[in-house]
């Protein structure tokens, strides 16, 4: 019989299982909590009919409980939610939502199990999460590494490049396949491109390319329109160039510094990757706050900053961080986050709430 | 931002100022000469007029110093644009002593700006100081020892000369620390915590010419000269700023007049450090390895104060 429980991990984080079948009864009856639209429970409370369910042993347990008691608070009536997912390379994919109310400081996360319960995990704010999740997945690196693709690109040129960084690992195992030493590695422009089309729509995330579009919540908003233009960037940062096969005299692809490093790199250290998509309850409305993707390998952490750009297009901000770097950023952003206060000044650029008196919009730099 | 001057003003206004300043000298030696026949009392108001047109020249000039698009935030690919009189050295931005450069709208991730120039002939004419640094560029390890810093190359055209900057930036922004005299300058202006402009004025810094290394742990990024789109690159292959002929001392100019400062290349400082005791026998014989060590060494000379 499933039992709810609230147990402690080995790292000291508190983590309840909670019956699907018992939140109804919980949040309705026993608490007499009200919900908004962002509460995960918000549709299965909006059809429950007070006192139409009995309360279960298991929930009589959990309700006594102050943690689980301020983490329901919570999960009732966040003004903050992170959607976050994680997997590609060798993890199998994972999501998670996060919550976060207006007079808490709790950051509550909710996972789905395959027994008809969640998991929800309590961190004492978000400097607790973040430091959590840094420990967890980010590389540990401290030394600074170049940054091959630098502020900023167009979406579909990084899509490019992320491209260029696989088909320098295919290539590699392909000829590992076939027992051939090509140096350097060469490749058909048309085999380039027509990979391309096939990684994006297999959305197999044990590559870069398709984990990228995979990982990252919200990213199907954006107007991709990948033409032959974008395809400049690969030689403007020397990913790419040209070069005759020495057999045919053809003229093929070449892979430029850029590549080479990024495409060993991520061929043999990169395990993971994490999406992140911020969004705020602010004036009864939900609006998108903030996007960003990580990558981390054995060098360093690729992060990846998503930032609207005018018709719902997308410009994209890479940087290369050492642990500390991407602990400091992610505290920039949920705190830039969880400061939003109800506010009717919005940025005339990336529509992002800001405070009153804000002379920038904390997102995309644009001056109010 | 105020309308550009065109090259002609701008002839005008400097040979007018430079006439002006001449002129308000020969005054000032009169008015100090205890045997001079002229009335103090007329050659104090000629004075006052000359100074007073003085400095509205010194004003339209101000005024008149166009803006260019010179480098671009490698943290949030903000673009920098900066004051700089392209037409020549002759400019009163170019006054080490007393730079004329009007207020600057820089990113708020700017940190400090260097510099250098290749000096090319001829060599204008003004009476007052320029130091143009050395004629190769380089970059200041006591800066880029922060993790959150990171320095960009560019370079453009000054009249006849090659100017190549080196803009630091930080992100997040570091306080309380010493940054280095603007380019061609004797002080710098920052922003403190108070959001208040301060003026500092930083001594000789050591100074790292062999950009490769720093290319290649991603502090220094660089952008190809004269590109209008500044965009950003850390590749070393294609970097057309290694390897440069030029002299590594620091130029100063003055009445057309030349000469050299020697200046403290990093590797020259710590390179007779220890030459006996264990480097003697040390089996490091790799001279980049030898290198990256006077480096660190350097650095922790550095934050233990050892300037």
């Amino acid at each position: 019989m499933m039992e709810n429980k609230f147990m402690k991990n080995k790292k000291g984080q508190y983590i309840i299982e909670l019956n699907k079948k018992d939140i109804s009864t919980i949040f309705i009856d026993e608490f007499g909590f009200t919900h908004n639209e962002m509460s995960p429970f918000n549709d299965k409370l909006n059809k429950y009919a007070k006192g139409s369910q009995t309360i279960t042993s298991e929930a009589k347990g959990l309700i006594k409980d102050k943690i689980f008691i301020e983490a329901s608070k919570t999960l009732a009536n966040p003004y903050l939610l992170i959607t976050t997912r994680l997997g590609g390379g060798t993890f199998n994919f994972d999501e998670i939502k996060i919550y976060k109310a207006k007079n808490s400081d709790l950051l509550v996360a909710l996972s789905e199990t395959p027994n008809n319960s969640y998991y929800i995990q309590v961190f004492d704010d978000y400097n607790s999460y973040i430091k959590w999740w840094v420990e967890s997945y980010a590389s540990k690196n401290d030394e600074t590494v170049a940054n091959f693709i630098p502020p900023k690109v167009k979406l579909e040129e990084l899509l490019f490049m992320l491209h260029t960084i696989d088909y320098y690992k295919r290539l590699t195992y392909q000829n590992l396949l076939d027992y051939k030493t090509q140096t350097p590695l060469l490749a058909k422009f048309t085999d380039f491109s027509e990979n391309m089309n096939k990684s994006i729509k297999s959305r197999d995330i044990r590559w870069l390319l398709p984990a990228f579009i995979a990982m990252t919540p919200g990213i199907a908003k954006y107007n991709l329109d990948i033409n032959v233009e974008d395809v400049k960037v690969l030689t403007t940062q020397n990913f790419i160039g040209n070069k005759k096969d020495p057999e045919t005299n053809e003229n093929m692809m070449a892979f430029g510094e850029s590549s080479l490093i990024m495409g060993l790199e991520f061929m043999r250290t990169w395990m993971l990757c994490a999406g992140f998509e911020i969004k705020i309850l602010i004036n009864d409305k939900t609006k998108e706050i903030d996007r960003f993707f990580i990558a981390p390998t054995a060098l360093t952490n690729h992060f990846i900053r998503l930032e609207d750009s005018d018709d719902n297009k997308c410009m994209v901000n890479h940087q290369a961080y050492t642990i500390d770097q991407l602990s400091v950023k992610m505290q920039e952003i949920f705190e830039a986050s969880v400061d939003q206060k109800p506010t009717s000044k919005f940025c005339s650029k990336c529509s992002t709430p800001l405070s009153e008196n804000a002379k920038f919009c904390i997102k995309c730099g644009n001056k109010s | 931002m105020g309308n550009p001057f065109t090259k002609k003003e701008r002839e005008d206004l400097l040979s007018k100022f430079f006439d002006l300043t001449n002129k308000s000298e020969e005054i000032m030696n009169k008015i100090d000469n205890v045997n001079s026949v002229e009335p103090t009392e007329a050659l104090t108001k000629n004075l006052s007029a000359i100074n007073k047109e003085l400095g509205e020249l010194w004003t339209s000039y101000k005024d008149g110093v166009p803006f260019k698009n010179l480098s671009k935030c490698p943290f949030t690919g903000e673009l920098l644009t900066h004051s700089l009189d392209i037409n020549g050295l002759n400019g009163l931005w170019w006054n080490t002593d007393l730079p004329t450069r009007p207020e600057e709208n820089l990113p708020k991730t700017y940190f400090a700006m260097s510099g250098a120039m290749k000096l090319n002939t001829p060599i204008e004419s003004f009476p007052f100081l320029c130091a143009t640094g050395p004629e190769v560029p380089f970059v200041l390890p006591r800066l880029l020892q922060y993790t959150q810093m990171k320095a960009v190359i560019s370079s453009t055209t000054v009249g006849k000369h090659i100017v190549y900057f080196i803009f630091y930036y930080a992100d997040p922004m570091i306080y309380n620390i010493e940054r280095v005299n603007d380019y061609a300058s004797n002080s710098y202006s920052y922003v403190n915590t108070n959001n208040e402009i301060k003026t500092w004025t930083s001594y000789e810094n050591i100074k790292d010419f062999d950009l490769k290394s720093w290319i290649e742990n991603g502090k220094l990024l660089w952008i190809f000269p004269e590109d209008e789109d500044l965009i950003l690159h850390s590749d070393v292959s294609r970097c057309p700023y290694l390897n440069l002929e030029g002299s590594k001392n620091n130029k100063y100019i003055q009445n057309e007049k030349i000469w050299s400062g020697k200046n403290i290349d990093i590797k020259e400082y710590f390179a007779n450090e220890d030459t006996s005791g264990e480097n003697t026998t040390n089996t490091k014989n790799n001279s980049e390895e030898i290198d990256q060590d006077i480096l660190k060494k350097a650095i922790k000379y550095m934050s233990e104060g050892g300037l």
